[in-house]
């Protein structure tokens, strides 16, 4: 399957204005999705970026997981993100 | 150290020419109902919840009431039951002098249930039955007749109780706007309202005593209300010169639009709605120019239904779920639904989160809780990303939501007053299975236990 | 006397391109009157092109739609004057935005922001679908017109009036449609856009006149302009026009300025129609054109009386100006990096344009990923 780190070439800006140099799309953000994009560009894992947004911001594991899954279905809306085939198995084998 | 504040992560792409992140507003919040927090009555009655402010009802009677008076003192209002029958707001308009305005048997039963007498009911409608018509003239209520039928009915009645009913003719006509309503009364232009009245003359079975009409709904144009005054006010002038009647009152009907905004409009309806004032004026213009008015002062009656009642109306409905549609727009669902605001069908009405708002604002659809696809209470508004439990006002709503409402798949939220003295009190409870099978019968070989 | 610097002053419509505003002409002639004070730009969008090209606004700031209504308008603008700048002067100069602020009026004088705009009855009485009535009152000849609100209607048009016929939105667009089929095409269109009544006006063949003016509210004009347009793209924008003088025209105007008791800015557009000769007015538009520049080549500065007037300042009537003068409109593209106009997209507002063009602006992403 596809790579996993479109969103990886987005250039983005302190007020969280984002540009997407191979598409020529823009984007807008809010500071928790600021977060979360670095976080994935880091690297970090779901479970890493849940964590690390509840030691920071004032926000209950069930609700930051929610709407962290909606922002990865947006993502992946916008062609910015897919699953890798491993993480997909992983997810399936759960 | 103290954690940040947390708003769900959003992204949108950015279109030429799309709206900016201002260019529609942030919708402040609104945590209260006359100094009522929605917190305490959601916690206390319940959600949705229909909410009426008696204080708010009171001062727009009283504006309508200052408004026509000014242009022309001998006016008088008559409630339109249809608008809203509930009967704390029909008491509401009563004490404040309105009269009672029914179109139906069961509007009269209300009307006559709550002290109203005869004398003060204006009966209008097409579907009067001879039963509802033989108690509306013993009573001696003023009876706007729509059709030929129910005119040679009201003669059968006059020779039975030996009693001459109280009669206006309900008159349709053009004023200029659209849709023209011709299927109620008898037409102006064409006359078949002048042969109407020529016919009640030469029966002489019926007290003529006022012509009626009502143009329309929600009309933008104060002077259609001119033109229609003007039109009424000149067949009353040939009703005394050619059969020596005066004519007691000029029934305008209503039609004033409230402030809520069509689906149709740009402009939000606190600008777009021209204010009472202005239909005063037309209405005024018109009586004040009128020969006949000069010399007779017929009352002046008006029928306004929404005008009176919309604003007063709030619906208070909390968020249930929240998706991202395959589209990426975001969608809410409300606990409240089309079923019980009727009006989403014309209106875009103002949606308003009850507590503070953190979330981004993005593209938002936003549901009821029915589960059909017809569901949906507002298209694509510009809404702050709300959290499951947050609650939201729905305004204006006051007229025609809790009489159109329909039961479906759960019970009807209850209905609550917020007192001129501040209190909170039910009128009208929520529904419980009890209420909803109280009316069914299982027959005996269906029957399953 | 020109206009003191210490004053700020807010315009609308930046748009210079397709779909050209008068904001950006607006703010050149107050630039040429001699005005070295603060000008902030309001905007919807942040592709209105005006706001990135040179010595324009010095701030620009989204503002809500008009849709959103007048406290959406007045909280934003609340916002502006709290964190950032006072607002002495506001001239709208969108259809749209107009009822909007004449209902704000008021509230804005008690902050010291002073406007110059019709009253709402004027208003009303300039709306497309009224604009018929015009003719019963004061004689003013206008053409046919009639509402329709769904295409049943649509389809009865040609037992109603000769075909082709003009097809209006409310506050915007019109075309010219030839059959019933183009009819509810283009109602279909402008209804999604504009909302009802569409309007349908008699097509009257002839030479299309514009005025620009500035009523006193009591009856006079204190400056006008009238021109021909001489070259008008498909989408009916002016974009070359030339100055005249026609003595049976400027009776017209005076008539409409008498009647109406007009205070404010108008654009009048007025047919001289081929058949009889008469001059019909097609419509009064509640602002300032888009050709407005050309006004002060003529040599009346129409920008600069306006803000004069809404200052207060007592106006002798201007009845000079130069016959022959043309424009001719010129677009050119402006180059700047997309992080820039991803700051105003994402904070709603743009400082120093005037000290830092954003020509000269350097990328702002944090990590330089986008080279
Ligand atoms: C006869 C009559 N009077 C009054 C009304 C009240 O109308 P509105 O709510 O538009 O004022 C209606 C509504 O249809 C009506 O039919």
């Amino acid at each position: 399957m596809g790579t996993n780190d479109n969103f990886k070439r987005l250039a983005m800006s302190e007020n969280g204005f984002l540009f997407d140099p191979q598409t020529g799309h823009s984007y807008t953000v809010n500071e928790i999705s600021m977060e979360i994009l670095s976080c994935l560009k880091r690297g970090m894992d779901e479970s890493g970026i849940i964590k690390h947004i509840m030691d920071n911001y004032d926000v209950t594991e069930d609700q930051i997981k929610r709407d962290y899954n909606s922002f990865i279905v947006k993502l992946k809306q916008y062609s910015l993100y897919e699953e890798t085939d491993k993480e997909l198995a992983k997810k399936f084998k759960k | 150290m103290a954690k940040k504040s947390y708003y769900a992560p959003t992204i949108e792409r950015k279109v030429a020419g799309a709206p900016g992140k201002f260019a529609t507003s942030v919708p402040s919040y609104q945590d209260n109902i006359d100094e009522i927090p929605i917190k305490a009555l959601i916690e206390n009655y319940g959600s949705p919840l229909f909410v009426f402010s008696e204080k708010s009802i009171r001062w727009k009677f009283k504006e309508a009431q200052r408004a026509f008076s000014l242009h022309y003192p001998n006016v008088k209002f008559g409630w339109s039951y249809k608008t809203n029958y509930l009967q704390a707001i029909c008491a509401t308009f009563h004490q404040e002098g309105a009269w009672a305005e029914v179109v139906s048997g069961m509007e009269y039963e209300r009307a006559r249930l709550l002290g109203i007498p005869g004398k003060k009911i204006i009966f209008n409608g097409p579907s009067k039955t001879k039963n509802d018509l033989l108690k509306a003239v013993s009573e001696e209520a003023t009876i706007n007749i729509d059709h030929l039928d129910e005119l040679f009915l009201l003669e059968e009645i006059s020779v039975e109780l030996g009693k001459k009913p109280r009669v206006g003719v309900r008159v349709n006509m053009d004023t200029g706007i659209y849709p023209q309503w011709s299927r109620f009364g008898f037409n102006y232009e064409n006359r078949e309202a002048y042969r109407a009245v020529q016919r009640i003359v030469t029966g002489n079975k019926l007290e003529l005593i006022g012509l009626h009409t009502h143009i329309g709904t929600f009309i933008l144009e104060p002077n259609a209300y001119y033109i229609a005054a003007a039109k009424l006010l000149n067949l009353a002038g040939y009703i005394e010169t050619d059969f020596g009647i005066t004519l007691q009152f000029i029934d305008l009907g209503g039609g004033i639009a409230s402030n809520n905004t069509l689906c149709e409009q740009y402009l939000p309806g606190d600008i777009a709605s021209p204010n009472i004032e202005q239909y005063a004026e037309a209405i005024g213009k018109a009586f004040n120019e009128s020969p006949f008015c000069r010399k007779n002062q017929p009352t002046l009656f008006l029928e306004s239904g929404r005008a009176l009642i919309d604003e007063a109306g709030y619906l208070v409905s909390s968020v249930i779920g929240k998706k991202t549609l395959v589209d990426g727009q975001k969608a809410l669902i409300l606990d409240a639904g089309v079923n019980i605001l009727y009006t989403s069908n014309w209106y875009k009405h103002k949606f308003t989160p009850a507590q503070p708002i953190t979330g981004t604002i993005e593209n938002t659809v936003i549901y009821g809780p029915l589960c059909m696809n017809i569901d949906v209470m507002r298209h694509g508004i510009r809404f702050p990303d709300l959290k499951i439990g947050d609650a939201v006002i729905i305004s204006p709503v006051g007229a025609y939501n809790v009489t159109q409402w329909m039961q479906f798949i759960t019970y009807r939220p209850n209905v609550v007053l917020i007192t001129v003295n501040g209190d909170v009190e039910i009128i009208r409870e929520k529904e419980t299975l009890k209420d909803i099978l109280h009316k069914e019968k299982l027959p005996k070989h269906l029957n399953l236990s | 006397m020109t206009i003191p610097k210490e004053l700020v002053i807010a315009v609308t419509g930046l748009n210079a391109g397709e779909n050209p505003q008068p904001g950006v002409p607006v703010i050149r002639s107050l630039r040429k009157a001699g005005f070295t004070g603060k000008i902030i730009g309001l905007v919807y969008d942040s592709f209105e092109s005006g706001i990135y090209a040179p010595d324009m606004a010095d701030e620009v700031y989204e503002m809500p739609y008009p849709s959103e209504g007048a406290d959406a308008i007045m909280a934003r603008l609340e916002y502006i004057m709290t964190v950032h700048t006072k607002i002495d002067v506001l001239v709208p100069t969108l259809d749209s935005e107009l009822l909007p602020y004449i209902s704000l009026e008021n509230k804005l004088k008690s902050y010291g922001i002073k406007m110059y705009l019709p009253t709402r009855e004027q208003f009303m009485m300039r709306d497309k679908t009224e604009l018929g009535k015009l003719n019963e009152n004061f004689g003013i000849l206008t053409p046919k017109v009639l509402l329709i609100n769904d295409t049943a209607q649509a389809y009865k048009i040609p037992e109603k009036m000769t075909l082709p016929v003009m097809v209006k939105g409310r506050f915007y667009e019109a075309y010219k449609a030839h059959n019933t089929e183009e009819i509810t095409k283009y109602f279909n269109s402008l209804r999604a856009k504009w909302g009802l009544p569409i309007i349908i006006q008699e097509f009257l063949a002839g030479e299309e006149y514009n005025v620009s003016a500035i009523g006193d509210g009591k009856g006079n004009i204190v400056c006008s302009i009238p021109i021909k347009k001489t070259v008008v793209t498909e989408k009916g924008k002016g974009f070359a026009a030339v100055v005249i003088k026609d003595a049976t025209l400027d009776k017209f105007t005076k008539n409409i300025m008498k009647s109406l008791k007009w205070r404010g800015p108008l654009e009048l557009e007025i047919l001289k129609s081929n058949k009889d000769k008469q001059y019909y007015l097609l419509e009064i538009n509640p602002r300032l054109p888009a050709w407005i520049g050309l006004a002060i080549g003529a040599g009346q500065n129409i920008p600069e009386i306006l803000v004069k007037l809404a200052l207060g300042e007592k106006i002798t009537p201007l009845k000079k100006y130069t016959v022959g003068k043309i424009f001719v409109r010129h677009s050119e593209d402006i180059i700047l990096d997309i992080a820039t106009m991803g700051e105003l997209t994402s904070i709603g507002e743009l400082h120093d344009l005037r000290t830092k063009p954003v020509t000269k602006r350097k990328s702002k992403f944090m990590d330089n990923k986008g080279g």
